[in-house]
């Protein structure tokens, strides 16, 4: 039995203070003279039971108040409290702790963390228990470690904050399968959070098994869940959303690049604003505009610019923070310029000002010069193509240089497609060896556009791994994905009228909306010849590899196709079809990740990867408008498509912070789908200043992987503030006692428990049943 | 001659005037010697009656009906003559009707002797109002044996603890009442009680059946008083208790821890009243109700007083209450 304030026990001998009352009232008696003695001795002769009890009861009642009074003041621990009733001991106390940036968040009225406030609490809390086995789960390792004492426990390096998100349902099953391992007979388990909702993914499948276990435990346990919602009273989030070289000279006689300005677009959010205000921003008052100023470090300069913050975002595009001279594609020059490591790579920091949370002031970035856009068109008649061909050698940026190379596929498996962002097949669908190139092409992340041959061969009953099939067969894209793939052109059609696709993928891929929001006029586009495609159906093939249909008619017959592939280990979440309709204003959905839309197109973050897209018909005259008064789309196709290409050519890889487990161990394989050494092996160039290097995964920071350069960023869900509701809770853990404290963030008193209310219980009930059994009697 | 029969006339009147002059004088100074006796309670009361309830063996001619025969108005029976009867008793009426000789018998009336019995135990000493029972006794008593010599009948004096300690035979003597009041007053309440054995020794003492009035507080075993009262009951004697109790022992309403000490010994009793009030009621209303049905068996009369109650309403409510011949029992709280 523990007290989180031991001191006031001093005060037990209080309890004595109704006995000394009684003995000071016996010593103070009065005498005397009586007559009716008669009655007085045969009243002590009638002395009952309970009579003779009633008054010693009455005083053991008023020194148990006193008692009561006393050990709910010195708040006693509740499982104490139960261990000391059951007659047993804790054997394991099991502290999750969720180290999340969002943690570093003070209070409104004060200067504490949360995190400071949650290990100042746990570290008196915790000091009264007498367990055997500490343990310590921590949202940076997700794993469950031992400790010998709870001081050892809070001194652990996994409990400083770092930069990875916390995942609550993966926290709460590395406890659980602790407690399935090693069975303690009790156990306390302590839940620190600041309840944020995006931690606790209240829609993850997870939950449901999670309860599961932890109705059906074996164990004794008793759950304690330390809450500090409380929100800063100002607080604004800062991420970079692009950085870039803009080359502003060029060597004439090489055409090499010999200044370069570095442009950077970031984000501004002020996450304590109601997002509600935010959405309305139209009708806010021109009051409500504030201004956040930002420091950018670079080059061991800084720059001081300011946002303009409405309601509640400010975002500063294309911002020239400095240029560089003397520079050469693909690192084939080198400089001394400041931090630049490499020839064209260059890194750096934005900071704001100090506010309610330091995890979320600053933000890093990594830049490079883009590579050369380079193009393989495999074709058997370039004319077929010819619009792709000049859609890809017309970059949509400046600072993007283009290539397009055309070969006859008998030539293609002369080539390497080292270099190639984009490959055009236009032919006989490839052998097996070409497949085997453009395997491996798409797994590095390129994109592959495959239109018909002019003539279609034979329909083929059954598959075979023919060199000259007319099928593609992709098997093994993705090391985790063993189906096969069965792709082949059915016939061409020849439509007397030109139809138009009815429904396309307008949010997402090739055909999405700008990022004004316009879509792309797919409905001007005619047909006039299509040819028809399927995926022949196979045992193997999962429901991830089937054909999508990116474009389609009203009749279901496909214009656009896409054959996805995905990395199950690259870390990215798998696309999920979100909503199919059809009509002028379709929106048919794969969900991306949030970090991927939070960054743009431009940024080099990726959202998708591995893409093989069938086309329908050709860019050309006689097959469709598509090179002509449709040009708009295929060209903003094309340059998504190299745009996509390019992503894995880049030397600058982004990534999220993220807890130990979820990294990987030997390799990392970068959300843009190249390998990467692991995080161990990384170098850290810029970080923030709660690196360390042992939670390398979980830091935010510039670092150099090989070749490349990592700017690993806070997952972006960690910006938003919006806390956990109540009915989320209650049907998360629906079935589980937990109970909960929400303590005020900054506050340096103990933590509260249940156990004093079982105190003050007593002291009321002593209270009642003293006075009742000193009610006077009836006068009858 | 009328000169003679006015100034005899005047004369008469100024003896009567004289006479009451003199019993106010006599009656004032009484309550100046003795402050136990009020006269103005007893000139109120002497309106009723000190009655008996049964038939008294008194020396002369009084007003309460005796066990023999005699000349008062009241028919009692006829009885055959036999030799020696008073001839002058002959019912001549009967006879001419049955021409047999019958003596007219009728009811004789004489005085009583009312023997008043005072507790002077050291538990009469207790009193939370201004007057101990003793104090009240007495008022009780004198007031009765004024009553009781101002209506011809003899009063006596019998004060007892552990031994009878004063001791005044029935006199019907006025001169007697002095007496009466000299010893009383004389009285200090003290020692332990030996009511009942002395109650035994009176009932045999006191030959002739007289009218027993008893004031005590009767703090002894109700077992002990039955046998008394039967013992008193069998010498035909009309008894009566005055059942003295004190406000606080009725009530025990103390609030503080409180060593009692015995009035009658040395003992003493340390008690949280709270504690044992409960308990001390159940054991007086055991004694009371214990005691009241003890008289009531025994055919005395009952009257359980609380010392704070009137001295004046108490006695009314006893004479009337035996002039009327209704219930035994009462009680002035």
């Amino acid at each position: 039995m523990g007290f989180l304030q031991p001191w006031l026990l001093i005060a037990l001998p209080l309890a004595l203070i109704p006995i000394v009352i009684h003995l000071v009232n016996q010593w103070r008696y009065q005498t005397k003279p009586w007559a009716a003695m008669m009655f007085l001795l045969r009243a002590k002769t009638l002395d009952r039971g309970f009579d003779r009890l009633r008054s010693w009861l009455i005083l053991a009642m008023r020194v148990a108040a006193v008692l009561g009074l006393i050990l709910a003041a010195s708040r006693p621990i509740s499982s104490g409290l139960m261990a000391w009733i059951s007659g047993g001991d804790i054997d394991t106390v099991i502290v999750l702790v969720d180290c999340s940036p969002s943690m570093l968040a003070t209070g409104a009225q004060n200067d504490l963390t949360k995190h400071k406030t949650a290990l100042s609490q746990l570290a008196k809390s915790l000091a009264v228990f007498n367990a055997s086995k500490w343990v310590l789960v921590d949202s940076n390792s997700l794993k469950a470690s031992n400790f010998s004492s709870s001081s050892s426990l809070l001194q652990s390096p996994n409990l400083r904050v770092s930069d990875a998100a916390c995942d609550w349902p993966a926290m709460i099953e590395s406890a659980i399968a602790y407690l399935d391992r090693e069975k303690p007979g009790q156990a306390q388990l302590w839940m620190v959070s600041d309840l944020q909702a995006t931690n606790f993914k209240v829609d993850s499948p997870r939950w449901s098994d999670i309860r599961k276990r932890l109705r059906d435990a074996k164990t004794t346990t008793r759950w304690t869940s330390i809450e500090y919602p409380e929100q800063p009273a100002s607080n604004y989030a800062i991420r970079v959303t692009d950085a870039r070289w803009v080359p502003t000279a060029t060597d004439a006689n090489s055409s090499k690049q010999v200044s370069l300005d570095l442009l950077l677009s970031m984000l501004v959010l002020d996450t304590s604003t109601d997002n509600d205000t935010a959405s309305a921003a139209s009708v806010l008052p021109a009051s409500s505009l504030t201004t956040v100023p930002v420091t950018i470090a670079w080059q061991g300069n800084e720059t001081q610019v300011s946002v303009d913050i409405l309601a509640g975002r400010g975002e500063l595009k294309d911002f020239r923070v400095g240029s560089v001279s003397n520079l050469a594609r693909n690192g084939t020059d080198t400089t001394n310029a400041g931090n630049r490591n490499s020839s064209s790579q260059s890194w750096g920091r934005v900071q704001l000002a100090l506010d309610g949370n330091l995890a979320d002031n600053e933000d890093f970035f990594a830049v490079d010069v883009s590579p050369i856009a380079k193009t393989l068109i495999v074709s058997e008649r370039v004319a077929n193509v010819l619009p792709v061909m000049i859609a890809a050698q017309s970059p949509s940026e400046a600072n993007v240089q283009s290539e397009v190379s055309t070969v006859t596929p008998n030539l293609f498996d002369q080539l390497q497609l080292d270099g190639v962002a984009f490959l055009v097949w236009q032919a006989d669908l490839p052998n097996e060896k070409s497949l085997d190139a453009i395997e491996s092409f798409i797994k590095r992340g390129g994109t592959v556009w495959f239109f018909p041959p002019e003539l279609i061969a034979e329909q083929i009953a059954a598959p075979k791994p023919n060199a000259n099939s007319d099928r593609l067969v992709i098997s093994q894209i993705a090391a985790s994905q063993t189906s096969l793939r069965q792709f082949r052109w059915e016939e061409w059609l020849t439509l007397a009228d030109p139809i138009s696709p009815t429904s396309w993928i307008s949010d997402t891929g090739l055909l999405r909306s700008t990022q004004s929001g316009a879509s792309l006029e797919m409905g001007e586009l005619k047909v006039r010849r299509l040819a028809t495609m399927s995926v022949r159906e196979n045992v193997d093939i999962n429901s991830a590899n089937k054909l999508k249909p990116i474009a389609s008619f009203a009749d279901g017959k496909i214009l656009i196709g896409s054959l996805a592939v995905l990395h199950s280990d690259s870390g990215l979440i798998k696309p999920e079809p979100m909503a199919i309709a059809t009509g002028v204003d379709v929106i048919t959905t794969h969900q991306m990740p949030p970090e991927a839309s939070a960054y743009g197109s431009g940024s080099g973050f990726p959202s998708s990867q591995g893409e093989a897209v069938m086309w329908g018909t050709f860019p050309s005259e006689d097959f469709s408008n598509l090179g002509y008064t449709s040009g708009v789309v295929l060209y903003v196709a094309v340059q998504r498509a190299l745009e996509s290409g390019l992503r894995s050519l880049k030397s600058i890889v982004q990534d999220i912070a993220q807890s130990r487990s979820s990294s990987g161990d030997d390799f990392k394989t970068t959300n843009n789908g190249s390998r990467l050494p692991s995080r161990d092996q990384w170098e850290p160039l810029l970080t923030t200043d709660r690196f360390l290097s042992n939670q390398i995964e979980s830091h935010a920071g510039v670092f150099r992987a090989s070749a490349k350069l990592v700017s690993v960023h806070r997952p972006l869900l960690e910006d938003e503030a919006k806390t956990l509701e109540t009915a989320d809770w209650n049907r998360l853990f629906e079935g589980v006692p937990i109970k909960r404290l929400s303590e005020q963030t900054g506050s340096r008193d103990d933590l509260q428990s249940e156990s004093w209310r079982t105190f003050v219980m007593i002291l009321i009930i002593a209270l009642l049943v003293e006075a009742v059994m000193s009610l006077p009697k009836s006068q009858n | 001659m009328i000169v003679v029969l006015v100034a005899m006339e005047g004369l008469r009147k100024l003896m009567l005037l004289g006479s009451f002059a003199l019993v106010l004088v006599t009656l004032q100074k009484m309550q100046t010697q003795y402050p136990f006796f009020d006269p103005t309670i007893a000139a109120r009361l002497m309106a009723i009656p000190l009655v008996s309830r049964s038939a008294m063996i008194g020396g002369v001619s009084g007003r309460h009906t005796s066990p023999h025969r005699g000349s008062s108005v009241e028919f009692a029976e006829y009885r055959k003559y036999v030799p020696g009867d008073d001839l002058r008793r002959l019912d001549w009426r009967a006879y001419g009707r049955t021409d047999r000789f019958y003596v007219k018998e009728f009811e004789a009336d004489t005085n009583l002797r009312c023997i008043l019995i005072l507790d002077s135990s050291g538990s009469m000493s207790f009193g939370s109002v201004g007057m101990s029972k003793w104090d009240y006794a007495t008022r009780l008593a004198s007031t009765l044996a004024y009553l009781t010599i101002q209506q011809g009948d003899a009063a006596g004096l019998v004060c007892a603890s552990n031994e009878i300690t004063h001791r005044l035979p029935p006199r019907r003597n006025p001169a007697h009442l002095a007496s009466w009041m000299q010893l009383v007053s004389q009285v200090t309440p003290g020692g332990e009680t030996h009511l009942p054995r002395l109650l035994h020794e009176l009932a045999e003492t006191v030959l002739q059946r007289a009218m027993v009035i008893v004031f005590s507080d009767f703090f002894a075993e109700p077992s002990l008083w039955r046998d008394c009262f039967e013992h008193l009951r069998f010498r035909k004697h009309d008894v009566s208790v005055f059942h003295l109790m004190d406000p606080e022992e009725l009530q025990f309403d103390f609030q503080r821890p409180t060593r009692f000490t015995d009035l009658e010994g040395n003992a003493s009793i340390f008690a949280e009243p709270s504690d044992i009030r409960e308990r001390y009621h159940i054991a007086l209303d055991e004694f009371l109700s214990s005691l009241q049905q003890t008289c009531l068996e025994t055919r005395t009369d009952y009257l359980r007083v609380s010392i704070d109650a009137s001295v004046e309403s108490t006695l009314k409510e006893f004479l009337v209450a035996r002039l009327n011949g209704t219930g035994r029992q009462g009680s002035r709280m």
